[in-house]
């Protein structure tokens, strides 16, 4: 971790090396250590063996209660016994780290084990298409496909490339051990701003742990995905900056603000929304930092400025970046914020009913249950964290100056997290709110980290062993509460295991069928071919196809081409010019388009109309894809079970048919 | 500062870790892969992020995990960083020209590392972030907890992996092979063969019926060849064509190739199709309509 020994403060940092009077190992002192080691070892084997064990039974059951059961029976062992070690009092700093290390890479087995061969979430393959892009031109800001705008942040693709180049990995091999570090050290760079900010060894690591309970963290933030690399970053941005703040000035100081810019830079280049959050971070610290009351202390002002100075770096890369790299960033995001307050607003007025929790989702009643305690925890604990701290400082030993102004700052980046959770109940803002948590649960972290702490000493003080043989199971059972709730609250049972083929799901569409259509594609008529085809269908052909997909908007319906009733000719006009002018040659159909409505809730994009699954529950493509067999200027090139691919003769012209019989005759033959 | 200290591992950290990262280079006569991986990956991902740290007096107030996680996200931003760096250059990013900005920079930062060890020797005395633990302990015991949660991965990757079954390859298809022009293909007085493929990937022997028919201004069918039976294995793939003449006349022909499964209840079927015509183009042609 990050220890600055501070000339101002060494003395105000609650430490357990302070509590706990140095102790020479005896013999007996080290058995103990050992059989601990042996129980621990034993249990994170066997729960890795759990946690296998329920994605092999996930693979072939649609929906059942075991995988769930044994998945987290095995991350339970796998992750409690080292949690308890770690909070140990005589667990020394070095130690805690050391776990913390072993907590960050088993976390990670959920995420390796779901894809480990190849990419199977929505945002994989669009990643996985751009690194491919840049390693076979060796330019990066190639045009990107499935997600247009990751051309413009090239940090995690350019990374990766150069580990391909360098390693000869394959690219997702690369991925996968730059992600695996990425992962680990976000868990190691929580600790290091926990240290920063001025929270022991202990408090610090319980911090790491409970931040490993946030929704995003065990699968969303470990996903080859700009924002997995650029999470790591803030973090570790944060953690520099706030040893900037609290370096007393000189060279330290100079040192740390130059790593802060360079982490701040590396942000700005992976991740447009990341960055903006980050910078939102600096800025909410530097605006406690100027508070006089809050932050007055011997030099308040040039930490204050050194603060402002580095938020404004980090404020004005990010707009230089926008501006000059990645214009396109603004009306990328802004639709997700608009549209998820307006639909909050209707609401809030009834004019809209929102989200039903939890309506699609394939996981058990118990993790919803969980999932909705969690806030319920995590206000305890921020509330415990508000009593400990300004009620009673004396527990935490709070100083007055830059660290209490860094603490209440981040407790007020964690109390965000309760209103955001009201964006959940609307479509639109539903993605958003459940993105904003991997950053505020970084200050609800903070908070958290010396409640437990505190809690277990508490429970450790009662005199009666039945009171503290009770209440430590029951620190326990938040702990997996925390744990199963915070990791239901974030992606669905589709994504998070493997399972039978689930139309309509971004992360079980990928199909052997599907793979074969798109090798024969590509064999057939090379990469790089303008393609029309579903959200499903594309992910594969615009990863492993090399194709490159139509982006379907309001501007560019593509969908029109499917809701066309049989008899008509397809349009509209405009749709078929634009289909004409940028060279679109082929149009690949997903025939159970006809009778299944899709597991995410649209065919194509979010900004498709409503109205596609019928009241009925029948989609409205039902009796409309078989029309293209005799649409004149289509030709269909291939057909399988459930695909059927059809040349788009483009600009249309209008042969003549024949009319009438006519004396027409051929053979076939049939070769082996 | 005698010889033995001059040279020693807290004296020289610096060089000694750019000789490392240069080290890297015959590397590429390992077989790409796990092997050269797992010689390259610790190298390339903490190297270029420990002299960054180096070469700042940041490095006294880091212990030796957080030196190790800070050095790999700062040599992850170096790899990123290099590659932008070429772009910007117009260098195309390649294994050689990636390596080689890294080992510029690896030399740079090595370089101020190095000056600042001379600079300030005090600073060679390690990172001692907690006094009551020896320097190297920590580093000990992330190693490892590394080389234990690795292995403890792997294994599971392992078994899983081999533990899993194949997904089931179910699907039969029909396709077009060979050239494909666009539009109206014209047939030349000698005929035109048509080349298509079936592939048959189904547990277990199916019969199938292949027909072909054409298809005119009404979309009515009529028989374009003496249908074929025939039965396909499990996996089998099949090569097969059609031929047929200059069609009558100069109007076009919608030719559609089907293959029809017996054995179900319910026949599935799978067909493709092309539009065809005589050599010549059409004049005026009373037999036609668009």
């Amino acid at each position: 971790m990050i220890v600055e020994p501070q000339p101002t403060s060494p003395d105000l940092v609650h430490d357990a090396r302070q509590a706990v009077p140095h102790r020479h190992r005896t013999p007996a002192r080290n058995t103990v250590w050992v059989w601990l080691v042996v129980l621990v070892a034993a249990a994170e084997v066997g729960g890795m063996a759990a946690i296998v064990h329920s994605y092999l039974i996930a693979q072939t059951t649609v929906s059942g209660e075991a995988e769930f059961i044994w998945f987290w029976f095995g991350m339970i062992c796998v992750e409690l016994p080292v949690i308890a070690l770690l909070a140990r009092r005589a667990t020394s700093a070095a130690a805690r780290s050391a776990l913390l290390v072993v907590i960050g890479i088993v976390t990670y087995a959920p995420k390796l084990l779901r894809d480990p061969g190849a990419p199977v979430y929505h945002d994989e393959f669009a990643h996985w298409r751009d690194t491919y892009d840049i390693i076979a031109s060796g330019r990066l800001f190639q045009p990107a496909q499935i997600i247009s705008i990751i051309a413009r942040y090239p940090g995690l693709h350019a990374a990766t490339a150069v580990v391909v180049d360098i390693t000869g990995l394959s690219t997702w091999q690369a991925a996968t051990v730059l992600l695996l570090l990425c992962h680990v050290a976000l868990l190691l760079g929580i600790a290091a701003l926990a240290r920063a900010i001025g929270l022991d060894s202990r408090a610090a690591a319980l911090a790491a742990v409970a931040y490993g309970f946030n929704p995003s963290f065990l699968y969303f933030d470990t996903q080859f995905a700009y924002e997995s690399m650029a999470i790591t970053l803030v973090v570790w941005t944060l953690a520099a900056f706030a040893q900037a703040i609290r370096a007393a000035g000189g060279p330290r100081r100079r040192a740390w603000c130059g790593l802060t810019a360079v982490l701040a830079f590396g942000c700005v280049i992976t991740h447009h929304l990341s960055t903006i959050e980050l910078a939102g971070i600096m800025a909410l610290v530097s605006a406690a930092l100027s508070v006089p009351r809050l932050a007055r202390s011997a030099g308040w002002k040039a930490t204050a400025a050194t603060a402002w100075g580095l938020t404004a770096f980090t404020g004005a890369a990010i707009v230089a970046w926008i501006a000059f790299v990645a214009p396109a960033t603004i009306a990328y995001l802004s639709p997700y914020l608009g549209s998820g307050l307006s639909q909050l607003m209707n609401m809030a007025v009834g004019a809209s009913s929102g989200r039903q929790l939890f309506s699609a989702s394939l996981s058990p009643g118990w993790e919803h249950l969980a999932a909705f305690g969690v806030p319920i925890v995590a206000l305890g604990f921020a509330v415990g964290g508000f009593f400990l701290h300004v009620a009673r400082p004396t527990a935490t030993r709070l100083p007055s100056g830059r660290q209490r102004a860094l603490l209440l700052a981040y407790t007020a980046l964690g109390l965000v997290y309760f209103p955001s959770t009201v964006f959940i109940l609307s479509p639109a803002g539903a993605e958003g709110a459940r993105r904003s948590w991997a950053i505020t649960w970084i200050g609800l972290a903070i908070v958290a980290g010396p409640v437990a702490a505190w809690l277990l000493d508490w429970t450790a003080a009662r005199a009666r062993r039945l009171t503290r043989g009770a209440l430590r199971p029951a620190l326990a059972v938040l702990a997996v509460m925390a744990l199963v709730g915070g990791t239901a609250a974030g992606l669905d049972a589709s994504y998070r295991f493997p399972g039978p083929y689930l139309y309509g799901s971004d992360a079980r569409s990928d199909t052997t069928e599907l793979n074969a259509m798109t090798q024969w594609f590509r064999a057939s008529f090379g990469a790089g071919n303008n393609v029309v085809t579903d959200r499903f269908t594309g992910l594969i052909m615009g990863s492993y196809g090399l194709q490159d997909l139509a982006d379907p908007s309001s501007g560019f319906p593509v969908w029109d081409l499917y809701t066309g009733q049989p008899g008509q000719s397809l349009g509209p006009p405009f749709l078929i010019a634009d289909l004409t002018s940028s060279d679109y040659r082929y149009l690949v159909v997903d025939k159970r388009m006809a009778t299944d409505a899709p597991q995410v809730g649209v065919y194509f994009e979010g900004s498709e109309p409503d109205g596609f699954v019928l009241p009925d529950g029948q989609p409205i493509f039902k009796g409309r894809l078989a029309k293209f067999d005799g649409v004149r200027w289509m030709t269909k090139v291939f057909e399988s079970d459930n695909y059927a691919v059809y040349r788009m003769d483009l600009p249309l012209a209008s042969p003549a048919y024949q009319v009438g019989p006519a004396a027409f005759h051929g053979k076939l033959t049939v070769g082996r | 500062m005698n010889a033995r200290s001059r040279f020693s591992w807290p004296a020289t950290w610096p060089c000694r870790l750019l000789l490392l990262f240069a080290a890297l280079a015959p590397t590429a006569l390992v077989p790409a892969g796990l092997a050269r991986a797992v010689i390259a990956v610790p190298v390339l991902l903490l190297v270029p992020g420990a002299l960054t740290i180096g070469a700042t007096p940041a490095r006294r107030s880091v212990d030796a995990i957080g030196f190790g996680g800070l050095a790999v996200v700062l040599s992850a931003l170096w790899l990123a960083f290099a590659a932008l760096l070429l772009n910007a250059l117009q260098v195309r990013i390649t294994p050689g020209s990636g390596y080689v900005c890294l080992l510029l920079t690896c030399a740079l930062l090595a370089l101020a590392a190095q000056w600042r060890l001379h600079r300030w020797p005090a600073e060679a005395s390690g990172w001692l972030a907690e006094p009551d633990e020896a320097p190297s302990r920590g580093a000990w015991y992330a190693v490892g907890a590394a080389v234990a949660g690795l292995a403890l991965l792997a294994g599971g990757a392992f078994v899983y992996v081999r533990e899993s079954p194949q997904a089931p390859a179910a699907y039969t298809w029909l396709a077009w092979t060979g050239a494909q022009p666009d539009g109206v293909i014209a047939v030349s007085p000698a005929g035109l063969t048509l080349p298509f493929q079936i592939r048959h990937q189904q547990a277990g022997t199916t019969a199938f019926r292949l027909t072909a028919d054409w298809t005119g201004a009404n979309g009515q069918q009529h028989a374009l060849a003496v249908p074929q039976t025939m039965l396909l294995g499990g996996g089998e793939t099949v090569q097969a064509k059609l031929t047929i003449p200059p069609p009558p006349g100069t109007c076009a022909y919608r030719v559609v190739v089907a293959l029809t499964a017996l054995d179900s209840a319910h026949p599935q079927t799978w067909s493709v199709n092309a539009d065809v015509r005589a050599g010549q183009r059409p004049v005026e042609e009373r037999a036609c309509a668009s």
